[in-house]
């Protein structure tokens, strides 16, 4: 069910409950689920010669781990700046027992960890929360940056009486219109979580469906008991994804999935210059009153236009509205811009012999029989049960050493897309045509030249006469762009920005393996490689768009 | 997290910087910086025999662990007279440090003179660093404090931000600890921002001016998690957090964000440099975001006023 984003939108018609497979209700074998055989989850678990089942049980928690650790990595235009709206369920259904202690408690536990990842994901963005009970809807929070004040809320009043009946209705039109002041360069989301199999509505849900549609409104739900036609529908007509939770944990993935941002497919996002204001921070002498909890504090962020003081960043000012970020805010988003790639899991099929001599992991250093890793021989008993087929071991994609293809960041103060056109001793088996399609820059393709003509050694370095680096035929040079031509080392880089002509001694990715899951920690973007990715932003529409 | 207590071991990762380049500009030799080191690393260890140690030394080619060693490694002959772990550690240390700087030679001697020859990859060895310290920390019961303590000589290398962002964000939310000591050159902006965002002390320390680097690592770099707590750490210089345009590379109070790529521009362009995006007639200010909002689309309009009127009160 973890299915990454992508997958979620061009989803086809059934949503899989019990993980079949893509075909849903149909069974692996093309029949309904309830014809299949009952699957017994502990037939899979076998032990191995010396009797013990603990490889096994490694290599499924292994598989979990993977299974979560895949991100997407296409280089989308994503809506950055997101808006989203989360719908709570308060309704009486929402106390039933079979989660424990009860479906509100765990469902308010998990949007509680949800705001908190969501806004250090996201620090940019915005979030309101939303409750429906008794049939009605009532705006908890308003569209705002402040994880805290979410959490408040929520912890405050959301969870102490359920009553009645979900109005989806009711909140989405309340969900709308608070979406309907967000800017259009932003996302727009309605995430819910729900527990009822009803809803009770005053009107046509098929005109708030029309509505949704019309304004470009992508909803998502997690349902934590059953799926329900009508919701399912709102989600697939809107693009968005609809989940039944099988137990706390697949809640709390499938909730999480909601955390990336999705690609942007709506024909009415713009593209906006926005106005920030980057806040000094403050240092009192004497505490003063924060503008927006009028709580005495000593340190505070001033905001650069109407000089109030703000306790915490990002956020909006709450006098003159400016949204008042940090530098480091606009890095932590850049992830989802400039994506690391994932770690490729390494095969007895695809492992060199240089792969099998070596003993470590290049991220923690451990040797390979501390992190329950197998060589070729153990993995192939380990991989039967598992599913596998994998040694345990992961490599980065760019440290194939055959490669040359790699990509460097142009850094000026930030980071620039970089376009790297390989040039190899063989001839032109660049990766140019990818790159013409990547290069939202239009990296030297101004005339449509034909990239693959720079694969010749012209390119090679600024000795030569030609205006490297420039494009052949328009001799057109995009100064913030930089173009990369990489050779067999010693390779010779021209960096346009710091107008400098030096060597790049290769330095392709040594890192020939990690072993995942034990090094790694969940989540985040460790590069032990430290190769830069190629990265171009796509502006296209994303597949499986509005059709 | 809970907190800390004082019975907690910790567990520090140090990282060498050993670029021959820029240590050959420094008043304070590479010798002379890595005794007081390895003194440092003696006292650390001496607090608490379950505190956990790791060295990283990296320098533009390579990062390499150098304690805990690798099997492979040869086994140091024993001394009696010195204690066995301080032995070891001391050892591997130096042997690795030089092992580096003598195959860093051959660098030196290459056509590589450039921009980057003083500028080391931190983000490889701070992702090796928490690598170590993500691994460590699963494999034992024990709740174990991580710290890393980078000693930096070279200057910030503009190309891995993004990757450097992701480590110190990464560390950040594993709850480790980045201090920085810096002994010679400008100040690091990137590793600034490290130490302040991790909540670690960034140091600068005059080695010039006749300030020991063993004295200030002592004070303030040996303390756990727990005493840290109680000491007042030195003061931080207030870092500013403001951003620089890309287009003149001017520090801005207000900026101009492009909605695509989070490019930065201290004044209206109609298209962004960084990715080409073309921009709609129109700045989205806050206080204008509504009304253009209201443009767009002809049945928000009524909803819209309501929700200006309740944004203004809120």
């Amino acid at each position: 069910m973890a299915k990454d984003n992508t997958d979620m939108v061009d989803e086809d018609e059934d949503v899989d409950i019990d993980d079949t497979g893509p075909g849903g209700m149909k069974g692996a074998d093309g029949g309904y689920a309830w014809e299949e055989e009952y699957k017994r989850s502990w037939d899979m678990i076998q032990e191995d010669e010396s009797g013990s089942i603990q490889s096994i049980v490694t290599g499924l928690n292994d598989q979990r781990s993977r299974k979560r650790r895949v991100r997407d990595t296409d280089a989308v235009q994503r809506g950055i700046i997101r808006h989203v709206v989360l719908i709570i369920d308060e309704s009486e259904n929402m106390s039933m027992r079979d989660y424990s202690p009860t479906r509100i408690q765990v469902a308010l536990n998990m949007v509680i960890a949800f705001i908190g990842e969501y806004f250090d994901q996201n620090p940019i963005s915005q979030l309101s929360i939303i409750a429906t009970k008794d049939g009605l809807a009532e705006k908890l929070t308003d569209l705002s940056g402040n994880p805290m004040d979410h959490i408040n809320a929520l912890k405050e009043k959301a969870n102490k009486d359920l009553a009645g009946e979900p109005s989806l209705q009711n909140a989405v039109e309340l969900g709308m219109h608070t979406l309907k002041r967000a800017p259009t360069h932003g996302s727009r989301e309605i995430v819910c979580v729900f527990g009822s199999l009803t809803t009770c509505d005053p009107g046509d849900i098929e005109q708030t469906l029309d509505a949704l549609k019309a304004a470009e409104v992508r909803v998502s739900m997690v349902h934590v008991a059953a799926e329900v036609h009508i919701f399912k529908r709102m989600c697939k007509e809107t693009n968005g994804a609809f989940y039944v939770a099988k137990n706390e944990d697949s809640m709390r993935d499938l909730l999480f999935e909601n955390i990336p941002p999705p690609a942007i497919v709506s024909a009415k996002a713009t593209n906006d210059m926005i106005q920030m204001g980057f806040s000094i921070k403050a240092n009192n002498s004497v505490p003063t009153p924060c503008v927006c909890h009028h709580e005495l504090s000593f340190t505070g962020y001033i905001c650069p236009r109407c000089k109030s003081k703000v306790c915490t960043l990002p956020t909006d000012c709450d006098v003159c509205g400016l949204p008042l970020v940090s530098a480091p805010h606009l890095a932590r988003s850049y992830h989802h811009l400039f994506p690391e790639e994932n770690f490729k899991e390494v095969t007895a099929a695809t492992a060199g012999i240089a792969d099998v001599a070596d003993s470590a992991c290049f991220g923690c250093g451990a040797e390979w029989s501390e992190c329950g890793v197998g060589t070729t021989q153990t993995a192939e008993v380990g991989s039967g049960a598992a599913g596998g087929g994998g040694l345990g071991k992961y490599r980065c994609p760019r440290s194939v050493q055959g490669t040359m293809a790699r990509t460097i960041y142009n850094v000026g103060i930030f980071i620039f897309a970089t376009v790297v056109v390989v040039a190899n001793a063989q001839g032109a088996t660049s990766s140019a045509p990818a790159a013409a399609g990547m290069a939202r820059g239009k990296v030297l393709a101004e005339c449509g030249g034909d990239l693959l003509g720079w694969a010749g050694d012209d390119y090679g370095c600024c000795q030569h006469e030609h205006d490297c680096c420039g494009c052949h035929c328009c001799h057109h040079k995009a100064p913030e762009v930089t173009v990369h031509v990489i050779q067999p080392p010693p390779t010779f880089i021209y960096d346009v920005t710091q107008t400098a002509c030096y060597t790049e001694h290769h330095d392709c990715c040594h890192c020939p393996y990690v072993c995942g899951p034990t090094c790694i920690p969940q989540g985040e973007l460790l590069a032990p490689c430290n190769v830069g990715r190629r990265v171009a932003i796509s502006h296209k529409a994303h597949k499986g768009g509005k059709e | 997290m809970s907190e800390p207590l004082e019975s907690d071991p910790s567990l520090l990762v140090v990282v060498l910087d050993v670029n021959a380049s820029s240590w050959a500009k420094s008043p304070l030799t590479v010798g002379n910086a890595l005794q007081q080191m390895v003194i440092f690393i003696n006292a650390y260890l001496a607090l608490k025999s379950e505190n956990g140690l790791a060295v990283l030394a990296c320098n533009r080619r390579e990062c390499r662990c150098l304690y805990p060693p690798s099997r492979a490694s040869p086994a140091i002959e024993r001394d009696i007279r010195v204690y066995e772990q301080f032995r070891v550690v001391d050892a591997r240390v130096l042997a690795g440090v030089q092992a580096m700087l003598s195959g860093a030679e051959d660098i030196v001697g290459d056509p590589n003179k450039g921009i980057e020859e003083c500028q080391t990859p931190m983000s490889q060895a701070l992702s090796k660093a928490l690598c170590h310290i993500h691994r460590v920390s699963e494999s034992t019961s024990a709740k174990v404090w991580p710290r890393i303590l980078v000693l930096s000589a070279a200057d910030d290398s503009p190309r891995e931000y993004i990757a450097l962002m992701n480590t110190i964000f990464a560390a950040q939310r594993m709850g480790v600890l980045i201090d920085i000591c810096k002994v010679f050159g400008r100040d690091s902006v990137f590793l600034q921002q490290a130490a302040e965002i991790t909540g670690g002390n960034y140091l600068k320390v005059d080695t010039a001016g006749h300030e020991s680097m063993l004295q200030t690592l002592m004070f303030t770099c040996l303390a756990d998690h727990y005493t840290r707590e109680i000491l007042v750490s030195p003061t931080k210089e207030m870092i500013d957090f403001r951003a620089t345009c890309f287009c003149h590379k001017r520090v801005v109070d207000i900026g101009y964000v492009c909605s695509v790529c989070l490019s930065i521009f201290c004044q209206v362009a109609p298209i962004c440099s960084t990715c080409q995006t073309k921009f709609s007639f129109r700045i989205v200010r806050a206080d204008s975001a509504q009304i253009n909002g209201n443009l767009k689309g002809s049945p928000r309009s009524g909803a819209a006023t309501v929700a200006m009127s309740t944004l203004s009160l809120a």
